[in-house]
């Protein structure tokens, strides 16, 4: 049975760990320190945070909640899972670390010195996340910003546990490759300011204006329906399983999934713009071969199955034949 | 101005020595009309964070922790009496991310970068979480026995994080911070004794003699490196009493009215003294 380590982190003169399953390296402490810690009102929902930690080659899902009953202002309770890398590929293993954060119960320590069974058979209903689906309008927004849709990556949303919903849902949905390269997080108040974290949900920002949520549904790009319907579908789909066959084969970052998506819905615009965005001219980021390779596969192979306009192969034979004589 | 002469005052401090209070007291002592000597010419960036600080002080509320990722600061144009009009920056650090650099001997690196940006310091410690340093026959439990009796050899355990004094803990602060503003030596450090309330009452000591009896270690050592670091001492009290009294506290008045400093001489001086210090010296 595959384990998770589990770190719980709270208030004893600052922030700190206050239990865990194994001793951490001062780097990595740090590391979970800053992940686990934020500034919440009382009445602010449980947070969640996602982060890679490629020195040990795992990831850590963390849950964070507001402890107004501690002698601290602001202080906060912190459940860190910690899980090596391929046992985000495991379905049973990954459903079953969504279900293991817990807040402690009066303040015990008890029970979290132990590393925890990846069993999700035996582990409980998250009681940090709402029950049901997260909105469409919502995983739209975020999926948006964090594949590359915006420019911006902090997505403004006032329901934090919504937003938790759909930053898991949106997780769990990824090819396993990407998950273990993705950070994510709900935050109250989150700033601008430049962030290594891949998309960060907060209901307030410090700074500039963030991406507000609901994109108009006639302007937003079709990949986003892919995206949100696989996200939100309770069984595989044709796409989740597209993302599956085909991501391990992309480099794990958030805007291949966009570009893929965006392949998908010109997979079901049929044969011809599939072509067209495979071979098509200025395609290069598919290939590590070059143009003048494809473009001579393209005039040697059976021309029927080609539309050599549509595929400007004229002028990209042009364009090689100038580029040759500069 | 340039980016690089812009004064940047760094608050630096273990958890809960009063960084934040201070930067609302101060933000609302600044606000104040009643106040002469310090007023806003304009101010840069958000100013959401320091108005939320300056209100919870204006209530007589505990001002919350600061959580170790925040990125808060003060950028402010402020005219100090008598007419001195400075372009201030003044970022707030958790105080986990100093524990950090003591107990995990590891630099958060937002701290980091403060404290080589900063051209000034202000230390914050808090009267009354000095751990000062003990006798051994004190932490085995030998009190009340003779001293001159042979004590039992006993292991006294040590962890940095429960034991170490105080002193300790800001003398390895203060070399460390010392060595990554190297460029700018010898830097101004003001060592703020906040809740100055809860020693002020009295035949009090001035916050210098405070220094000398309570952390001698850190003030000799501050003190025998002029070539690092200018010292400056103060004690402030930037809610003017102990919340435990929120109502006396609040009838008495606008922050600016409750809230005071002193000097290292015990002399009573505004609350943003500790800052025109740390500009441009006594």
């Amino acid at each position: 049975m595959s384990l998770a380590h589990q770190f719980l982190f709270g208030y004893e003169n600052g922030h700190r760990l206050l239990a865990g399953s194994r001793t951490l390296s001062a780097e990595l402490l740090m590391q979970l320190l800053a992940a686990t810690d934020a500034t919440m009102s009382p009445d602010c929902p449980p947070l969640v945070t996602g982060v890679a930690l490629p020195q040990t080659n795992e990831y850590a899902l963390c849950v964070t909640w507001c402890a107004p009953e501690l002698p601290r202002t602001g202080a906060v309770w912190a459940h860190a899972l910690i899980v090596e890398r391929s046992q985000l590929s495991d379905p049973g293993a990954m459903e079953a670390l969504l279900r293991l954060p817990r807040r402690p119960l009066d303040g015990s320590l008890d029970g979290y010195a132990e590393p925890l069974e990846l069993d999700a058979r035996t582990a409980p209903v998250p009681s940090y996340l709402p029950v049901g689906t997260p909105s469409a309008e919502l995983l739209r927004s975020i999926a948006a910003a964090a594949y590359g849709g915006r420019g911006t990556t902090v997505v403004v949303c006032d329901d934090l546990a919504e937003a938790a919903l759909a930053l898991v849902f949106l997780w769990a949905a990824q090819w396993p490759e990407l998950r273990a390269q993705y950070s994510f997080r709900t935050r109250e108040v989150a700033s601008l300011e430049s962030s290594d974290v891949d998309i960060t949900v907060a209901a307030g920002v410090r700074g500039a204006v963030a991406a507000e949520p609901g994109p108009p549904a006639t302007e937003a790009p079709r990949w986003l329906d892919a995206v949100v319907e696989d996200a939100r579908s309770a069984v595989a789909t044709p796409f989740g399983d597209f993302l599956w066959e085909f991501g391990p084969l992309e480099p794990p970052q958030p805007h291949r999934l966009r570009r893929l998506a965006s392949l998908w819905a010109r997979v079901l615009d049929g044969g011809a713009a599939l072509k067209q965005a495979l071979f098509g001219k200025d395609e290069d980021e598919w290939w590590t071969v070059g143009e003048r390779e494809r473009v001579v596969a393209l005039l040697g192979g059976d021309r029927s199955a080609w539309d050599a306009d549509a595929l400007a192969l004229a002028e990209r034979i042009r364009g090689l034949s100038a580029s040759r004589r500069a | 101005m340039s980016e690089l002469s812009r004064p940047r005052v760094a608050l630096l401090g273990m958890p809960r020595t009063g960084k934040s209070t201070y930067l609302g007291a101060l933000w609302a002592l600044v606000q104040s009309h009643l106040e002469p000597s310090v007023s806003e010419v304009s101010f840069s960036g958000d100013r959401a964070y320091v108005q939320v600080l300056a209100e919870q002080v204006a209530r007589a509320e505990e001002v919350p922790r600061t959580a170790i990722d925040a990125s808060d600061q003060l950028a402010v144009t402020l005219r100090f009496d008598p007419g001195a009009i400075v372009d201030l920056v003044m970022p707030d650090t958790s105080g986990e991310s100093l524990r950090l650099l003591f107990e995990e001997r590891v630099w958060y690196p937002r701290l980091r970068s403060t404290c080589e940006e900063a051209t000034a310091i202000l230390l914050f410690v808090h009267p009354e979480r000095v751990r000062v340093p003990q006798p051994l026959a004190v932490l085995s439990g030998a009190v009340g026995s003779s001293f001159e009796e042979e004590a039992p050899v006993e292991r006294v355990p040590f962890y940095a994080r429960e034991h170490a004094s105080t002193a300790a803990e800001l003398i390895e602060v203060f070399e460390n911070v010392a060595e990554v503003c190297r460029s700018r030596w010898p830097i101004r450090l003001a060592v703020v004794v906040s809740a100055w309330d809860a020693v002020d009452e009295g035949s009090a000591p001035t916050p210098y003699t405070w220094m000398e009896t309570r952390l001698p270690g850190l003030l000799s050592t501050i003190e025998s490196n002029p070539q690092i670091a200018e010292l400056g001492v103060f004690g402030v009290s930037a809610q003017g009493g102990s919340l435990v009294e929120r109502e006396e506290l609040l009838a008495r008045g606008e922050v600016c009215d409750r809230a005071y400093a002193r000097n290292a001489d015990g002399e009573p001086v505004s609350l943003a003294e500790p800052v025109r210090w740390s500009i441009w010296g006594a």
